[in-house]
């Protein structure tokens, strides 16, 4: 059901509203490509790192949590 | 050389069964054609669809060992977490807490993964979980 490596799982996931929680911030986004252990979102709330208008590229050893929130 | 002489009726057939020898010889070497080609053709797209299936084998067989050869040097370049996997497998289905170094969660352990977990809370949001990032477990 679910992948071996988050970075597969993370794959699967292309398109998808994410949080992700680093060890100091939290970004709140949707994962637009996941590249060997770098996944990219498009940051949907202002706050955390970087900006809403520019690809935000997290390495994935660095990420303490994903969180996916149930379709509302 | 030898000379018969037959009648006008006998060379007439004689000439008539002559002419559906030949006519039957045509016919034959015909059909000998159409079923040798027939044949090479069938041959010909047997060994194109055999030539497909190894490719496809080829390739599958090849995207696998690379696919596994590389999940093994991952697992090899993984700090050992080995006892972290361990315990965290003994309490699946169980409502755990973990701490990270950013929160800590609470949530039905769904599933433990090569490097991260699955952690499910009451109203359907998904963890998942970093198992390097784990800092402490606890049944709740």
């Amino acid at each position: 059901m679910f992948e071996s490596f988050l970075e597969a799982e993370l794959t699967k996931r292309i398109g998808t509203p994410v949080e992700i929680a680093m060890s100091d911030g939290f970004v709140e986004g949707i994962i637009t490509s996941v590249t060997g252990n770098l996944l990219t979102i498009l940051q949907t709330v202002g706050y955390g790192y970087g900006t809403t208008t520019t690809p935000l590229t997290i390495s994935i050893p660095a990420i303490n949590f994903v969180t996916f929130s149930p379709v509302a | 050389m030898i000379r018969l002489a037959i009648s006008n009726e006998a060379r007439a057939a004689l000439l008539n069964l002559l002419g559906s020898l030949q006519q039957n010889l045509t016919n034959t070497t015909t059909n000998v054609l159409n079923t040798t080609t027939a044949a090479t053709t069938e041959v010909l797209d047997t060994t194109t669809a055999t030539t497909e299936i190894l490719n496809t084998t080829t390739t599958a067989t090849t995207n696998l060992l690379n696919n596994t050869l590389i999940n093994l040097l991952r697992l090899r370049l993984l700090p050992n977490l080995s006892n972290l996997r361990n315990d965290l497998t003994n309490r699946l289905n169980q409502t755990v807490q973990l701490s990270t170094e950013y929160e800590t969660l609470s949530g039905v352990l769904l599933a433990v993964l090569s490097d991260y977990v699955v952690l499910a809370e009451s109203d359907g949001t998904m963890h998942f979980v970093n198992l390097s990032k784990i800092e402490t477990v606890a049944s709740l």
